[in-house]
C-alpha cells in the first residue's frame, strides 16, 4: 500500500492492532489491510470494493435524506443499515457510527432527530470518501467522488 | 460436483466481498439484493447454502430463513449480522439459521463457515445414503445368488458398477430388475449420491416430462414453484428408468435428446442445465421385439442397450428358490425374534412350484406363510402351493447367457407366462393366492382385535416381527384387514 499523503493522509488512522479510528481517522488501515490479504489479488479487489462504495455513496446519500423528507422511517433504517455495512468493510468508524444512529432513528421512527444528523453523515461520507480514494492502488482520484470503474459496476 | 450458494446482500460492497470470498471452481453462486429475490432466485435453482444479510428492503432475513425451510427443511442458511447485536445472532439461531457472522465481516470466518455447511450438508447426504446400505439389503454378502446364472449376474453387475455406461435391464416382472439397478449403484463410486428410480408407466405422457425433466414456476397450471426433475435429483448418481418399453414414441424422442446432448430442458424453461447421471433402464417386455415392430426408436435402443443385463424368471434358475425362501424365512423369523425353518416337504413344494410371479411371488408366499403359521416349522399347509404347483416347466430352449451382449427372447416368456396366468384364471385357480392373503388378512384381524388395535402386541402374539406385519398389511393396502381402532392405545413403535 503506498503511504497517502495530503488530507487524505490525516484522515487515515495507523492505529493497528485495536483498530480504534472514532476521534482518530476516517478508515482504518488496519482493517483495510486485512481486508487486503485476506484474499489472492486483495489489491484490485480492494480497488473495486473502493470503487462500488464510492459510486454507491451519493445514491444512499441521497436515499436517506429523501426518506427523511418523505418521513419514511423504515426505509430511512434499511438505507443507513445498508451504507454502514458497506463503510464498516473500510473501518470508517465515524460513518458507521452516524449510520447506526440513522438507523436506529428509523427503527424507533423518531425522524424528529435525523435532521441534526444529515450534514455531519455529508461532511463524513466525503471524508470517508477522500480517504479511501487516496487508497486506492493506482490513485485514481476524481474531484467529485465519481471515480473512474476500473472493472465492472454492479446494480444496488 | 458443483455446490450452489446465494448470496443475499443489499450493498454491493459486501456482495463483491462475499462473491469474491466464497468463489471456488466448484461453487456457483448467485446474488441477490433482497429476500424476494432471493426466494424467486431459489425457486429457479435450488441452493445448497444460502449466505444471507439479517435486514433487507422486502423480505428480512429470518422471513427469507423461514420460506426456505418450509421449502427445504434444514437448508443450511447463514445470516449476517451486526457486530454486537446478541439478539439478532440469538434469534437468527433461534430461528433454525445453520450459523451466524457478523458484520463487517472476517473473510475466513465467512470461508470457514460456509464450508462446514457444505461438509455437513454431504455428510448428512452420504449418511442418509450409507445408513440404507447398512440396512443390509445391498451389501455384496447379503445378496442370494446359488445358481450359477445368478452367481455369472452379480460378477457381472460388478463389473459394470466401476464403469458409467449406460445399463438396460431386461426381465419378467418379480425377477429383480430393481434390486440389480440398485446394486449397480450401490457397488459404484457413485454410492453416496442419490439413487432416483422412476416407473415410466406410472404418469401420464405430460406429467411424465415434468416428473422427470423438472418444470419451471407457470410453466402450466399448478406450476405454482419451479421443481427439480428425476434427472436433477440424481445429480451425481443413478437414475433408474422403470418400464422405459411403455414410453410413447413422442417422448422417446425428447428422452434420446437428454441422453445425447446430456442436458435436460425444464418444462416452460429456455435455458438447459447439464446432468451428470447414469442411467439406468429396465423393462419387462422385449424392448428388441418392439423396436422390430416399430413401436420402439432404434436409436434410442441403442443408446440405452450399452450394457444389456438379461434376467432369468425364477424358474429357470431352480437352485435359487430354497436360497431365496430360507433368506426371507430368517429375515422375517428374526424380526419376530424366531428361528423357523421349512420341513421338507414344503422346500419340495417350493422347488414344485412355477413362480409365475417370479421373487416377488415367492417373498410373499413366505411372508404370508409366516403370518398362517402357529408353529416354527413351515409345513405345506401353511404354503398352501399344491393347487398353484404344477409339474416343473420344461427347460428353456436355449440358455439366455447373461453376459452376453445379445439381448434374449425375453417377450417369449412374458408371452408364456401370461398365457399361464390366464389358464390359471379360467380354472378358477388364480384367485388362491388372495384366498391365502386374505386368511392371514383376517388371522391378522382378529389379533388387532384382541389387542385393541396395538399392533406391536398383535405381531407379538401372532409371533411375527412388527415389520412383517405392517409390510404384509401395506401389501394388502390394508383392505383384508379391518383395523378395529384407528389410535393406538399403547403402540410403541
Amino acid at each position: 500500500m503506498s503511504p497517502a499523503n495530503g488530507n487524505s493522509a490525516r484522515a487515515i488512522s495507523s492505529a493497528a492492532p485495536g483498530e480504534s479510528t472514532v476521534g482518530e481517522g476516517t478508515v482504518s488501515r488496519a482493517r483495510i489491510d486485512r481486508l487486503r490479504h485476506s484474499m489472492p489479488g486483495g489489491d484490485s479487489l480492494l480497488d473495486e470494493l473502493i470503487d462500488l462504495f464510492v459510486l454507491d455513496l451519493p445514491t444512499r446519500l441521497s436515499a436517506i435524506a429523501q426518506a427523511i423528507e418523505r418521513a419514511d422511517a423504515p426505509d430511512l433504517a434499511l438505507q443507513a443499515h445498508a451504507l454502514r455495512g458497506g463503510a464498516a468493510n473500510f473501518g470508517a468508524c465515524h460513518l458507521d457510527e452516524l449510520c447506526g444512529k440513522l438507523e436506529q432513528i428509523g427503527v424507533r421512527d423518531a425522524l424528529a432527530e435525523a435532521s441534526a444528523i444529515l450534514d455531519p453523515l455529508g461532511r463524513e461520507s466525503a471524508q470517508v470518501r477522500d480517504a479511501l480514494l487516496a487508497l486506492k492502488s493506482n490513485h485514481l482520484d476524481t474531484p467529485d467522488g465519481a471515480s473512474p470503474l476500473s472493472h465492472r459496476s454492479r446494480p444496488v | 460436483m458443483t455446490h450452489r450458494i446465494l448470496i443475499v446482500e443489499d450493498n454491493a460492497v459486501d456482495q463483491r466481498l462475499f462473491e469474491q470470498a466464497l468463489s471456488d471452481p466448484t461453487r456457483e453462486i448467485e446474488i441477490c439484493n433482497d429476500g424476494r429475490e432471493a426466494l424467486a432466485a431459489f425457486e429457479r435453482h435450488a441452493a445448497d447454502v444460502v449466505v444471507s444479510d439479517i435486514m433487507m428492503p422486502n423480505m428480512e432475513g429470518l422471513e427469507l430463513l423461514d420460506e426456505l425451510h418450509r421449502r427445504v427443511p434444514g437448508l443450511p442458511v447463514i445470516l449476517v449480522t451486526r457486530f454486537g447485536s446478541i439478539s439478532a445472532a440469538v434469534a437468527a439461531m433461534q430461528a433454525g439459521a445453520f450459523d451466524y457472522v457478523t458484520k463487517p465481516v472476517e473473510v475466513f470466518e465467512l470461508q470457514t463457515r460456509v464450508k462446514r455447511a457444505l461438509e455437513l450438508d454431504q455428510l448428512q447426504h452420504e449418511n442418509d445414503t450409507l445408513r440404507q446400505e447398512l440396512a443390509g439389503r445391498f451389501g455384496p454378502d447379503s445378496v442370494v445368488a446359488e445358481s450359477i446364472d445368478s452367481r455369472k449376474l452379480m460378477e457381472l453387475v460388478r463389473r459394470i458398477a466401476a464403469s458409467h455406461s449406460t445399463v438396460l435391464i431386461q426381465g419378467e416382472s418379480g425377477t429383480g430388475k430393481e434390486l440389480v439397478a440398485r446394486l449397480v449403484h450401490y457397488w459404484s463410486d457413485r454410492v453416496g449420491r442419490p439413487f432416483v428410480a422412476v416407473n415410466c408407466k406410472a404418469f401420464a405422457e405430460s406429467v411424465l416430462e415434468s416428473e422427470l425433466f423438472g418444470h419451471e414456476k407457470g410453466a402450466f397450471t399448478g406450476a405454482i414453484a419451479a421443481r427439480q426433475g428425476c434427472f436433477e435429483r440424481a445429480s451425481g448418481g443413478t437414475l433408474l428408468l422403470d418400464e422405459i418399453g411403455d414410453i410413447s414414441p413422442e417422448f422417446q424422442a425428447k428422452l434420446l435428446r437428454v441422453l445425447q446432448e446430456g442436458e435436460v430442458l425444464r418444462v416452460g424453461g429456455s435455458e438447459p442445465r447439464r446432468i451428470n447421471v447414469r442411467v439406468v433402464a429396465a423393462t419387462n417386455s422385449s424392448l428388441q421385439a418392439k423396436v422390430a415392430a416399430g413401436r420402439f426408436r432404434e436409436d434410442l435402443y441403442f443408446r440405452l442397450n450399452v450394457i444389456p443385463i438379461q434376467l432369468l424368471p425364477l424358474r429357470e434358475r431352480r437352485e435359487d428358490i430354497l436360497a431365496l425362501a430360507r433368506n426371507f424365512l430368517a429375515r422375517m423369523a428374526a424380526e419376530a425374534g424366531r428361528h423357523m425353518t421349512l420341513d421338507l416337504e414344503a422346500a419340495e413344494m417350493l422347488l414344485r412350484h412355477s413362480w409365475p410371479g417370479n421373487v416377488r411371488e415367492l417373498e410373499n408366499a413366505i411372508e404370508r406363510a409366516v403370518v398362517l403359521t402357529r408353529a416354527d416349522i413351515i409345513t405345506t399347509a401353511d404354503l398352501m402351493l399344491d393347487r398353484l404347483s404344477g409339474p416343473l416347466p420344461a427347460p428353456p430352449a436355449a440358455a439366455i447367457p447373461i453376459d452376453n451382449a445379445t439381448p434374449a427372447p425375453a417377450m417369449n416368456e412374458a408371452e408364456q407366462r401370461a398365457q399361464r396366468a390366464t389358464a390359471l384364471e379360467d380354472s378358477g385357480d388364480v384367485g388362491l393366492s388372495e384366498y391365502l392373503d386374505k386368511a392371514a388378512g383376517e388371522r391378522i384381524a382378529r389379533a388387532l382385535a384382541k389387542t385393541k388395535g396395538n399392533r406391536a402386541e398383535a405381531a407379538r402374539n401372532l409371533g411375527i416381527g412388527r415389520a412383517t406385519l405392517y409390510r404384509f398389511m401395506r401389501r394388502l393396502g390394508n383392505e383384508s384387514i379391518a383395523e378395529p381402532h384407528d389410535n393406538e392405545p399403547g403402540e410403541r413403535q
